[in-house]
């Protein structure tokens, strides 16, 4: 385990899985497809990777605010993130987290040390994540 | 953030999904925004409502929250993409009018007002000077706290909901007294800011430079079409909430607005030298508004489309004072409760360039509709296009 670290918590809830990080923000209206849970914004870092189950890592969201109803579209399809990190989150990401219940928090002190793959344990109650 | 035992339990579904909902998005932007605590507020104004900026996504959830959902406090709504008394004016295609009218209906049995239109200070109940409301609407929200002496953040869809169910929202930002002191001080060097174009071009401008509250120098106190113009144009082109005129502050940083300024805005905006069709009423235009398109035009005839949009409670106030019958008559067509840039509407008309006096529609028309704008003065517009 490379330690426990403290965040902002943002949305309520527990969320662990591996970790699917992207260095460049993303738009959920057209960048994510509901259905599937995967990245379909050709010109991303992530375009066809899977998010769904995944702790998903990205600066912060841009686009549509009807990115917000995307991830609570991708929830009731069973196809969500487990959780989500943000370098720093915004009003859609958080309103979007709020209605789909997926935990989320920012300003991770132990970012850096996340690498793809890793194993994290995220909670949006009390802002902490755990990375084995 | 701190909520009150009762507010825990709501947010704990112990009250029922919508409510549950409704705390969490609260709860979350409250600690987003490093609120202390939730407080009441005396109205709601909710955005999200045409059918072309939520879709599909947003149509179900809403669908799904007003099963079970009432609003708790007076809630105007934003415009829809249509009017949905007259859906058939356009050619609009049968799965969109039956989509927003899903939409519409799911909101009325949230229990709002219909008012269908961006200027719910113009014609809807308004809650007494220093009240803390949640209004969402870039325009409407910087209005209530510039103009209306209201408070509230610029609020989104989803939180200006949350605060319709709940009644509440969270204590932060331009909630709080300290934070409405202007942290920019634009100082107008320009000789003639003369009508609503200028007005809006100067707070396009001043929604690009800062985030937080600007006062503007040496000019005059907007009438409220110009006043309605620099709103409209801070909420497009950035995220500022709130203006002043002629604050004295001091130590705040100072930028100037000289024609310079307002010439490179400008023409950021404008890219047509001619407009083939004529959009008017970004914000909704109100009664008064009305009366003097009324009277530029005089006698003349349109030569081209002219659309003008408003809320339908507007439109038959202008009606009833025999202002909307000369523009009807001259070819100006009124559309009501309907978005004058989130609607199909605009591509059904198959130009390739419009005419507005407006720098929000402006912005995103073109970004939109790819059309090319030509933005003047409305008494410009006018007199160029009807005789």
């Amino acid at each position: 385990m490379k330690g426990v670290f403290r965040a902002r918590g943002l949305v309520d809830g527990l969320g662990w899985g591996e970790a699917l990080i992207s260095k460049s923000p993303i738009s959920f209206l057209g960048g994510v497809d509901p259905e599937r849970g995967k990245i379909i914004d050709k010109s991303h870092e992530l375009f066809g990777l899977s998010i769904d189950g995944k702790v998903l890592i990205f600066p912060y969201s841009v686009g549509s605010s009807v990115g917000a109803y995307v991830l609570y579209k991708l929830k009731e399809n069973g196809k969500a993130p487990s959780a989500i990190i943000n370098l720093k989150s915004d009003n859609v990401i958080v309103s979007g987290c709020a209605i789909a219940k997926i935990p989320l928090v920012d300003m991770v002190e132990g970012l850096s040390l996340i690498r793809k793959g890793d194993f994290l344990m995220v909670n949006g109650s009390n802002g902490s994540v755990i990375i084995y | 953030m701190y909520l009150t035992n009762d507010e825990e339990r709501a947010l704990k579904g112990e009250y029922g999904e919508a409510l549950e909902i409704g705390y969490r998005i609260l709860s979350s932007i409250g600690r987003l925004t490093n609120a202390s605590h939730l407080i009441e507020i005396s109205s709601a104004h909710v955005s999200g409502v045409s059918y072309s900026t939520i879709g599909d996504y947003g149509k179900e959830f809403l669908e799904r929250i007003s099963l079970n959902a009432k609003v708790s406090v007076p809630t105007t709504v934003n415009p829809a993409g249509l009017d949905y008394q007259n859906p058939c004016d356009f050619n609009v295609n049968d799965n969109y009018v039956l989509e927003q009218m899903k939409i519409i209906k799911a909101y009325k049995r949230l229990g709002v007002t219909d008012s269908f239109t961006c200027t719910p200070y113009e014609g809807f109940y308004l809650p007494s000077k220093g009240s803390h409301v949640s209004w969402a609407e870039s325009s409407a929200s910087v209005y209530a706290n510039s103009i209306l002496n209201l408070m509230t953040n610029r609020e989104s869809a989803l939180s200006a909901l949350a605060s319709a169910i709940t009644g509440k929202t969270p204590y932060s930002e331009l909630h709080i007294e300290e934070f409405r002191k202007p942290t920019l001080s634009i100082q107008i060097k320009i000789d003639d800011l003369s009508n609503s174009v200028k007005f809006g071009v100067l707070g396009y401008f001043a929604g690009k430079i800062t985030r937080g509250p600007v006062t503007f120098q040496n000019i005059k106190n907007p009438n409220s079409s110009e006043a309605k113009a620099i709103c409209a144009a801070i909420g497009t082109s950035g995220a500022s909430g709130m203006f002043m005129i002629n604050e004295k502050v001091d130590k705040v940083e100072r930028v100037d607005f000289t024609d310079n300024e307002f010439k490179n805005v400008y023409d950021e905006l404008n890219d047509a030298e001619k407009g083939d069709a004529i959009i008017l009423g970004c914000p909704h235009l109100n009664v008064n508004e009305i009366n003097e398109i009324s009277e530029s035009i005089r006698d003349g005839k349109f030569s081209k489309k002219c659309l003008i949009f408003c809320s339908r409670r507007t439109y038959e106030e202008a009606r009833r004072k025999g202002y909307a019958d000369r523009i009807e008559k001259a070819g100006g067509k009124f559309i009501c409760n309907t978005c004058a840039v989130f609607t199909p509407i605009i591509s059904s008309l198959g130009v390739d360039n419009i005419s507005t006096n407006s720098c929000k529609a402006a912005h995103y028309i073109k970004r939109v509709h790819k059309v090319s704008i030509f933005l003047k003065d409305s008494n410009e517009i006018i007199k160029e296009s009807c005789r």
